[in-house]
C-alpha cells in the first residue's frame, strides 16, 4: 500500500508548494454540507478580519456560489437511504495582492451550462442600476417560478461589482465542470 | 394571539431572531439569515403577521436588524413587506425601521430596493 501511495503522481509536497506560491488561503473540495459551510464561512471572517468590507463581501459572494454547489452539483455521494445529500465541489480563495479572487467548480450536467453561459454574458452586459432592476424583476416571480441560482448569480455580481468569470470544460458526453471566478477588490483596506 | 420567539442560530447555519409580539406590536428580525429551508422558516412567520392583520389590527412596528441576508431570505423579506404594506392599505398603521451598519452601501441599496417593490415607507437607522 505504502509502496503503490508513493510511486502516485499525487504529490503532497507539490500540492503544498503551489498553495503557498499561489497565495491560497482557503481551499475546500467536497460535499458542501451545512457544516462545511459554516466552517468556511467563519474562517472568511477570521482570516479576512483585516479587511472588514472585503471580507463581508467575500463571505456574501461565497453563500451564493456554495448554495449553488450544493444545490446544482451533478455530483453526489450517494449514501444509500438519503437521496438529498448536497453536492461536491470546490472552492479557493486566492490572495492577488489588491485584490482577492474566490473560485468555485463543480459539474454539471452539459444540458445546462448554455443557460448559465448566456447568463452570465447577460449580467455582465449590464450597469448597476440594470442590475438592480434585472435582481427585482427576478424576486418578484411567484415562487413557484423562482430560480434561486438565477438571482443567487446577480447578487455575486452586484456585491463584487464586478464581472463573473465563467469557464466551462468538457468531461465526457454528459458532464461538464463548470468554474465561476470573481474578484474583490480590497478597495484601499488593508 | 401567541407570540413567536425564535433564537438566532449560529452553529450551522445561520437563522436570525424573530421576536414578534402581539401584545406590544413590536415585531424583530435580528441577526443573519442564510438557511437552507429558508421558504420554511418564514412561512409561519407569514402566517403570524396575516392573523395579525385579520384580527389584531393594532398599530404595528416592525424592527429590522439583519446585518447579511442571503437571497432567498431576500425574497421572504419582501413578502413580509408585502403583507406589512397590505395591512397599511386596508387602515393598518405600520412602521417599519431598518437599522444599518454604518457605510454599509450594499444595504442602503437593498433598502431602497425593497421601498420601490412595496411603497412601503421604511425608516433606516444607522447604529
Amino acid at each position: 500500500m505504502k509502496k503503490e501511495f508513493l510511486q502516485n503522481k499525487f504529490s503532497l509536497l507539490d500540492y503544498y508548494s503551489v498553495m503557498t506560491k499561489e497565495n491560497i488561503l482557503i481551499s475546500y473540495k467536497g460535499p458542501f454540507t451545512d457544516s462545511v459551510l459554516a466552517e468556511i464561512t467563519a474562517n472568511i471572517r477570521t482570516n479576512l478580519n483585516l479587511y472588514p468590507q472585503v471580507s463581508k463581501k467575500l463571505f456574501a459572494v461565497f453563500i451564493e456560489l456554495a448554495q449553488n454547489i450544493s444545490y446544482y452539483s451533478s455530483e453526489r455521494n450517494y449514501i444509500e437511504g438519503k437521496e438529498d445529500s448536497p453536492g461536491i465541489g470546490t472552492i479557493v480563495i486566492k490572495d492577488e495582492g489588491d485584490f482577492f479572487t474566490l473560485v468555485t467548480g463543480n459539474l454539471i450536467n452539459k444540458k445546462n451550462t448554455q443557460h448559465l453561459v448566456e447568463k452570465c454574458k447577460l449580467i455582465n452586459s449590464l450597469s448597476r442600476d440594470e442590475l438592480r432592476e434585472y435582481k427585482r424583476k427576478q424576486r418578484n416571480e411567484p415562487s413557484s417560478e423562482f430560480d434561486g441560482g438565477n438571482i443567487g448569480l446577480i447578487q455575486v455580481a452586484l456585491t463584487s461589482n464586478s464581472a463573473i468569470n465563467l469557464e466551462i470544460k468538457e468531461l465526457s458526453d454528459e458532464y461538464s465542470f463548470i468554474v465561476f471566478a470573481i474578484d474583490l477588490d480590497k478597495g484601499g483596506e488593508s | 394571539m401567541e407570540n413567536i420567539y425564535i433564537n438566532e442560530k449560529s452553529e450551522t447555519f445561520f437563522i436570525p431572531t424573530v421576536d414578534f409580539n402581539a401584545q406590544t406590536g413590536v415585531c424583530e428580525l435580528v441577526g443573519e439569515s442564510y438557511l437552507e429551508e429558508t421558504y420554511a422558516f418564514y412561512k409561519p412567520l407569514f402566517e403570524w403577521l396575516e392573523a395579525y392583520k385579520q384580527d389584531v389590527k393594532k398599530d404595528l412596528t416592525f424592527n429590522i436588524r439583519l446585518t447579511y441576508f442571503n437571497t432567498s431570505s431576500s425574497k421572504c423579506i419582501l413578502d413580509i413587506l408585502r403583507i406589512l404594506k397590505d395591512f397599511e392599505n386596508k387602515g393598518g398603521k405600520v412602521i417599519v425601521n431598518w437599522y444599518l451598519e454604518n457605510e454599509d452601501e450594499d444595504m442602503i441599496e437593498e433598502i431602497q430596493d425593497f421601498i420601490k417593490d412595496t411603497n412601503l415607507s421604511i425608516n433606516s437607522i444607522t447604529f
